[in-house]
Formats: C-alpha cells, structure tokens, sequence
C-alpha cells in the first residue's frame, strides 16, 4: 500500500439517491486504505457538479445510476460541460452502460485536446475499482504532484497532514494553484473551502492560523528555512500570505528547491544515506 | 430447453437461420430458475454469515450486520425486478396462461392490509381496508396475477405517499354483473400532469424502480380480460387505480365451486403475505424491518 504522507489523501465523491450505496461504496474502498480516501456523498447531482465547478479535488466519482435530481446519463453530459480540469480522473459508472457513457463524455473539445497538462478522465466498473483506484493513488504518489509536495513540507515542519488545519491549507493551496496569480484569497479560495466543509470562511481563516500558530511553536529548521526563502523570517504570517507563499513554494522548480541549502539541522547530502530510514 | 435449438450444434447455426425466432427461443424458465438458484445461494450465505456474528457485539461484527443487512435490500430488488423481467418476457413469448380458481377476496384484501401496524410506524401512511360491508366475496381469478397486480399497486401508492406519509384505502365492491372492483386510492404525489414538477415530484418519490411493474399488470389484465384503470382522485391530489374482475363466462359461484378448503386458505394467506413482505421490504423506508408472520398464520 502507499504510503499516505508521501501519497496524500485522495478524495473520492459518491453520487446516489440511496444512502446504501454510499455506505457499500465506503466500505468497498475501505478495502483498500481506510486513510488512503476520503470520501464525500452527494444526493443531488447538481450540488456534486458545483462542487466540482468550484474547484474541490475530487479525483474520482462513484456514480449511482440515479441522484435525486437526475440520472446518471445526464450528469455524465453535464460532466462533459465542465472545464476539463475540474473533471475527476476517474467516474465509476456501475450500473449503467460504460460504453454508452463513454460516447457521452468522450473528449471531443479542441481545448481539452490543447490541455494536454490536464488528465484525461476514465471510465471504470465495479470489476476495477479497486485496481483503478490504486492506481490513481500511486499517480498521486507522484513527486510533481502538488498535494504530495505540500505534504512533504507539512512532515518536514512537523505537522501531521491529516489534521483540519493542515486539510484546509491543502484545499486552499489546490484551489490557489488553480486561480489566477492574483486571486482573492477570501473568495476564490476560503469560501470554496468552508462551503465544501459546510463551516464559515473564519472557521477556515481559524484553521489555518492556528496551523501556522502550531508550527511557529515547533519551529523547525525546515519551518524557518521556508520561511527564509519567502522572506518571512519576523514578519506574522496572516492566512492570506501563508497561502500564497505555500503556492510560491511549490511553484517553485524543483531544481531550484534541490539548489536550496539543506536547513539547519537537516542532514547534509552525504549524511541522508547513512540515516536509518 | 427448446429441443429444436441446441446452442452446441455447430453445422449450423439456428441463431442466423431463425433470427425472427431469436426471442420466441430464449429460455426464460431456464434463466428463471438460475435467477432462483443465484437468489437462494446468496440467501444463505447470507443466514451463515448472520449466524456467525448473531451474539457478538464487537464494532467488526456490527459493521458485517450491516453489510448483511445492505446486501439483503439489493438483493430483495434484484428478485422482484427479475420476476417482474421474466413474468414479461413470458407474457410478450405468449407463454402465459392464466390459472383460474376460485379466490375469495375479502379474505385477500383483509391479507394485503396485514402489515397496516408497520406501515404507520414506518412510512406514516395510513392503510385502511373497506369492503363495503361485504364479509366474502367470491370470484374466479389467477390468484398468481391478481396477486402481482395488487401488491404492485399497493406499493405504487406507497411510494406515491413517501415520504410524508398519506393515506391509502382499499376498497371491494362487489360488481352488480358480477365479479368485483379492487380500488386502490392514495392521496400521494398523484399521476404526473405533463408538467416538470409534477414530473420531478414523480420521479423523485420512484427512483430506483425499472417503471416496468405496471406494464406487467397491463399485460396480465390482457390476458384475462381484466381491466386497471389509473386516474386521477377525484377529491384531491392522489391516485386511484380501479381494478375490474368481470364474472368468468361458465362460473357459477355456487357453494361446490367454492372448494376452498381451511387448509387452502391458510396457506394461500401465507404465501400472499410473503409475496406482500417481499413487496413491502422493496419500498423506500422499509427495507429493515423485519416481518413477523401474524400468528394466526403460522
């Protein structure tokens, strides 16, 4: 199994009009990792598409073949409407027909042709689940994933990144990198997140600082090293800041994050080998 | 199997010879009672892994109780949908023939209002029996398809009233020609009046049904000679489906022809409110609980 602090939790919508389906699918990818997926369920089609409009990383759907407000052939076409990178990775069709659907959202667009950064959603039945979405979460293990790099940093400063600080910071981040390079951080980026999580924009601004509050206390040589690098050696770090900072970082090319000094207190190049993993 | 059709036979082909007979060949029975057989298998499976977690009370087991619980619901739809499915494929072969017998319909409908108690807990929907005044009533009927055509009428008028809860009489009368009317009326979320509304508030209270149970009960009531008619309640938003048995040319309802004995009633009632707990267990809210047999029955 992956390793969840270097893969990152990956979160998974499922859509039906049945709570049963939501537990039976729950308990199926349960199989998997318990830590592995976080699972969100929607009855209505149309909250689960503004979801996804909004920006939240579901990177892959369970779709039932009937939400309480349409079927699963027409979420599927109004799936195809949405902007290619707000699309999941992979939908789970499990009772309708996969190659009917398949015409239904197939690609056609010249601009998702153009996208080519943008990963291409698949189709998936019951059958391979589960190898899907293993698989899903070994690309999400990726080194130029985003989520896996903010992860990085999070261990490094001594933060665990399932905590609900660290979890709103990720959220906001994911959204950050998706927002112009200026964005309003309150609207493109706390809102979103409090909506998805049904809490208010200060519950997510709460959050966050009381991370930054946490790792200020701990004060890590990575911690100060980052804060080095955007020079934010004494000045407070607001909510706002830290977001754009965090993106800045992992914006940043990897070879300019490896020309970096190792932080004080990190090993040295030729120390890491010798360290008991 | 069609003894004509042999699917090993390789010097030729009946699939490419007999394409018009393609449908007429499928072998529903066999289909049928390996529907059955899967059906029966997954039951106990599922008795055995209830007997193993039966007396524990550990959150593993808890969470297998639940499990057993989900897999009985989908596979309590998986059996009515097949049957509704095969029931139509043996119609539409022309394979149907019904079966008449004489059925007393008081006692029946008295059968198909036994679990009123758990519908008003459960749904909120109260189920009220009127027969007019009438304590038997006899006719000639498939007691088969008089069966499916009610229970699914009945839960039609369930889901209609869920989930607010409503209110559903059955009413018997006998028919001055006679036979006799079975009239169902709900005051439920009604037939849908071409209007999106109406339609979504349709749509929303039958979702996960295949909409295929009506036209089963159309197709029986052709091949009796029945009538089932759906309007619109008069006195408000509802339903009312009127079933109409006419009197069998050839019956007469005299007391030699009403051989059904105690022991033929007892076990017609029986296997009635199994089919109507089997029906009741596929409605929305009901899924979990479990129906005792009323004791007079047992």
């Amino acid at each position: 199994m992956n390793d969840l602090a270097s893969a990152g939790c990956l979160w998974i919508a499922i859509a039906s009009y049945d709570p049963r389906f939501f537990r039976i699918c729950q308990n199926y990818i349960g199989c998997l990792d318990h830590d592995a997926f976080r699972c969100d369920v929607y009855q209505s089609g149309e909250d689960l598409l503004a979801a996804l409009r909004g920006g939240f990383p579901y990177r892959a759907v369970l779709l039932d073949n009937a939400m309480s407000d349409m079927d699963g052939p027409e979420f599927c076409s109004r799936l195809r409407q949405l902007d290619p990178k707000f699309r999941p990775w992979l939908l789970l069709v499990p009772t309708c027909s996969v190659d009917e659907l398949r015409s239904v959202i197939r690609d056609e667009e010249p601009a998702c042709r153009q996208a080519a950064q943008v990963r291409r959603m698949q189709m998936t039945g019951l059958n391979s689940l589960l190898y899907d979405l293993d698989s899903m979460l070994r690309a999400q293990a990726d080194q130029n994933d985003s989520d896996a790099a903010l992860i990085q940093l999070l261990l490094q400063w001594g933060e665990h990144p399932g905590t609900l600080g660290a979890q709103y910071l990720r959220e906001c981040v994911e959204l950050a990198l998706r927002c112009e390079p200026h964005f309003a951080v309150r609207k493109d980026v706390l809102l979103p997140v409090g909506e998805r999580h049904s809490v208010t924009v200060a519950a997510v601004d709460s959050g966050i600082r009381r991370l930054i509050e946490h790792l200020e206390n701990l004060n890590r040589p990575a911690w100060q090293a980052f804060k080095r690098r955007h020079h934010s050696r004494s000045a407070h770090l607001t909510t706002g800041r830290f977001i754009y900072v965090v993106r800045d970082e992992l914006l940043l090319p990897a070879q300019d994050l490896a020309q970096q000094p190792p932080s004080e207190g990190e090993p040295q190049v030729d120390e890491r080998e010798l360290l008991p993993i | 199997m069609n003894e004509s059709f042999c699917p090993y036979k390789s010097t030729e082909s009946p699939v490419d010879d007999r394409k018009d007979d393609l449908f007429a060949l499928l072998p529903v029975h066999a289909f049928e009672s390996e529907c059955q057989r899967s059906l029966e298998m997954i039951e106990l499976c599922q008795r055995y892994m209830a007997h193993l977690v039966a007396d524990k009370e550990d959150a593993d087991s808890r969470e297998l109780r639940q499990s057993l619980d989900d897999l009985g619901t989908a596979a309590g739809r998986l059996d009515r949908n097949l049957t509704i499915l095969s029931a139509l494929l043996r119609c539409a072969q022309q394979a149907e023939q019904p079966r008449w017998e004489p059925v007393e319909l008081c006692a029946f409908a008295r059968t198909l209002c036994a679990e009123q108690d758990t519908i008003r807990q459960t749904l909120h929907t109260q189920l009220e029996l009127d027969c007019g005044g009438l304590t038997e009533l006899y006719v000639t009927a498939d007691t088969g398809y008089l069966s499916a055509i009610c229970l699914q009428l009945l839960s039609n008028a369930l889901r209609a009233c869920t989930p607010e809860g409503g209110h559903i009489t059955l009413s018997l009368r006998a028919r001055p020609e006679g036979g006799a009317f079975l009239t169902i009326t709900d005051d439920g979320c009604g037939l849908p009046d071409g209007s999106l509304r109406s339609q979504q508030n349709n749509r929303s209270r039958f979702l996960g049904t295949t909409k295929s149970g009506l036209l089963l009960c159309h197709a029986y009531c052709r091949l009796t000679g029945w009538t089932l008619e759906l309007s619109p309640r008069p006195d408000g938003p509802g339903t009312t489906a009127c079933l109409t048995l006419p009197q069998q040319d050839g019956f007469t309802p005299s007391p030699a022809l009403r051989s059904v004995t105690p022991e033929d009633a007892l076990h017609a009632a029986r296997r009635l409110w199994m089919e109507l707990a089997a029906e009741l267990s596929c409605v929305p809210g009901m899924e979990n609980v479990h129906f005792q047999i009323p004791a007079e029955w047992t």
